[in-house]
């Protein structure tokens, strides 16, 4: 069985800057391109997504962007409104709490509110149902925040079970606790071969399966640069006349190193690890990400 | 002492720069400190050594050539480095402020067990904070802080005022009187009164909750008086003449609207920015090395032709990229630091980054 066939619910992230954001887009396309009914999620983001792929800002509940891909870029404040209002029910209520300037201060003392709210709504339509009884989604793609804050996020039902006392809270945790430990729901992480990034990767690896208990499903390895000249290539008397091409090289030579010794940390852990090529950090278009799709889409292992 | 605070957006290297700035400072004759706040304990990764504490660590310079023949002894050392650990920069942020009782009070609160991951911001405040007490009690020269990648990286500059808000009396006043007067149970009997606000939100939270978040922040709130007095003088900090901003980035495209909304809020508030630093950078190559190209044998000038023209792609949009932010930065000095190969240790590479700033 391939890594990501029986996950539904998909937490993609890594440290910052390793491209998390072009993979969740990536995979998003495919999926939807696939006839898989794709919710790709932002979380109190720019709506960077959107423009990527071509789109006006999604508003805060999902909406059909092409067919078959909805997005929706969860906000704190409208998360909060709605949730609420579920537990209020009723407006004027809602008002009088929560546009009460101390309520609200109290509110934000609450542990971790924002990150419990936002991950109850994301949940919450991981869940959601059409009236014949199937999914509403079958993929949900989040473009998830990187490393420590996702633990943070994904760690937050745990947390407050720990914390608040018994009640409306602690039961709303329970339930999203086990959503995030259910076999549907995982982690893909994305990494560089750089050592720093590489640290990251295993620690975060570790917390999620260990602590937080989510699982990985799998790791990419972004930007992988396979050898460019051989040993004795490299060496040669012509190349050494040129200090700028022998110098190119010999970064070339040091990031297929640096790839490699990447590579084989990574696959050392569980979950498969598999390679995205090099492409020089253009600002992607549509069509750079449908490449990057087409790319994932021949990985043996990965759909 | 001077200050220097490390902004920008996660991934850019910002961690790794902080260090380079304090090794620069040590190496110019000054006691210097870098100081972290990251999750991820890069710094120590950076400078490696697996462990950085809560407390200040020299950092062994003797395989940097200038310092390899003169190995000075652990307290005169003039490179330090420390990461923060929140819980217990809390423990001691209370400890300084409360009785006895107070304190065992707020420390046995389910919400201050939790407290540091609880607040936002608690981190920078933390971080701004540590700031204000290294500047009074020890003797650097330059402390260079490191801030934590938060979603909204600027957050830490409201830190102190949110932090009072938070413990502001007025909450208390507003939301709790009734309570104080009737002792600690009066919330359960309050609660069957007519006030509809509370009622409500108990309703959201679960009265239980209310209750002991309402204890914990009356706790706290007798801490107000000191905690102001000092989050008053951290923000004087930030505005001090001697204390300045470093925003660093990288060429990446995605950065530059980043850094531009950095440079206005630091703008708005007044606050200065010494330089931008854009890491990473690829250096056009020399025109020369086209030619070049054309005297290799021919399977190598193949190979070293197609790493070229993505070498080229790359340092041609990082050029545009630059060309962006020069505009953008005006009168405020820009560094770039190359991309650099990885054949050093790590504190070779810090050192060799120092040596460019």
């Amino acid at each position: 069985m391939s890594a990501l066939s029986p996950k539904r619910l998909l937490f993609v992230s890594g440290k910052g800057g390793v491209g998390k954001s072009s993979v969740a887009a990536s995979l998003a396309l495919l999926y939807s391109q696939a006839n898989a009914k794709t919710l790709l999620v932002e979380m109190n983001a720019p709506n960077h997504l959107a423009s990527l792929l071509g789109h006006p800002p999604p508003p805060s509940q999902p909406a059909l962007s092409e067919p078959n891909l909805w997005m929706v870029n969860l906000q704190f404040r409208s998360a909060l409104k709605e949730y609420a209002l579920m537990v209020l029910k009723y407006e004027p209520l809602y008002r009088a709490v929560f546009e009460n300037r101390w309520a609200q201060q109290l509110l934000d003392f609450i542990p971790s509110l924002q990150e419990l709210v936002l991950l109850g709504k994301l949940l919450f339509h991981s869940r959601e149902k059409t009236p014949n009884g199937q999914y509403r989604f079958d993929k949900i793609i989040v473009d998830a925040p990187a490393t420590g804050h996702v633990t943070r996020l994904l760690a937050i039902p745990s947390v407050l079970l720990h914390t608040v006392p018994p009640g409306t809270l602690s039961q709303e945790a329970q339930w999203m606790e086990a959503s995030l430990q259910a076999p549907s729901t995982a982690a893909l992480l994305v990494s560089l071969p750089t050592e720093m990034a590489v640290q990251e990767t295993l620690e975060l690896y570790h917390t999620l399966s260990a602590e937080v208990r989510v699982d990985v499903a799998a790791l990419l390895l972004n930007r992988f640069t396979p050898p460019l000249l051989l040993q004795e290539e490299l060496q040669h008397p012509a190349l050494s006349n040129h200090p700028t091409l022998l110098q190119l090289a010999k970064q070339q030579d040091s990031l297929a190193k640096e790839s490699y010794n990447a590579f084989s940390q990574l696959s050392q852990l569980p979950p498969p690890t598999f390679k995205l090529p090099h492409v020089p950090s253009v600002q992607p278009t549509r069509n750079t990400l449908s490449a990057l799709a087409a790319c994932m889409k021949k990985m043996k292992g990965l759909l | 002492m001077d200050v220097l605070i490390c902004v920008g957006p996660g991934g850019v290297g910002k961690t790794t720069l902080a260090a380079a700035l304090a090794l620069g400072g040590a190496n110019n004759g000054r006691k210097s400190l870098v100081c972290t706040v990251d999750p991820a304990k890069r710094l120590a990764n950076a400078l490696g050594i697996h462990h950085l504490g809560n407390h200040e660590t020299p950092i062994p310079l003797e395989c940097l050539p200038p310092y390899a023949h003169h190995p000075s002894p652990p307290c005169d050392a003039p490179f330090w480095a420390m990461m923060l650990d929140m819980k217990h920069a809390w423990d001691e942020l209370i400890s300084t402020h409360a009785t006895p009782s107070q304190k065992n009070q707020i420390f046995n609160n389910r919400f201050y067990q939790s407290l540091s991951n609880a607040l936002a911001g608690s981190q920078e405040y933390i971080a701004i904070e540590k700031l204000w007490e290294l500047k009074m009690r020890r003797d650097y020269g330059l402390v260079v802080l490191d801030t934590p990648p938060t979603a909204n990286a600027l957050d830490f500059l409201d830190a102190p005022s949110r932090l009072l808000g938070f413990l502001d009396a007025e909450v208390s006043k507003h939301l709790f009187l009734p309570m104080l007067s009737a002792g600690r149970w009066g919330f359960r009997l309050w609660q069957n009164s007519n006030n509809l606000l509370m009622k409500a939100l108990s309703r959201f939270t679960g009265v239980q909750t209310l209750e002991q978040l309402s204890e914990f922040l009356l706790s706290m709130g007798q801490l107000y008086d000191g905690f102001r007095e000092r989050a008053r003088q951290t923000q004087a900090l930030l505005q001090a003449p001697s204390t300045a901003f470093v925003i660093v980035t990288t060429p990446h495209y995605e950065r530059i609207p980043e850094v531009q909304h950095f440079l206005e809020v630091l703008h708005q508030r007044q606050l200065q920015t010494a330089a931008v630093l854009v890491n990473q950078i690829h250096p056009r190559l020399e025109p020369h090395s086209q030619k070049a190209l054309l005297s290799l044998p021919k399977p190598l000038a193949k190979k070293m032709k197609h790493a070229c023209m993505a070498y080229e792609k790359q340092a041609l949009e990082d050029a545009r990229s630059l060309q962006k932010l020069h505009t953008l930065c005006q009168n405020i000095p820009l560094k770039t630091i190359p991309v650099l190969d990885n054949h050093h240790s790590e504190l070779e590479r810090l050192w060799q980054i120092s040596q460019m700033l």
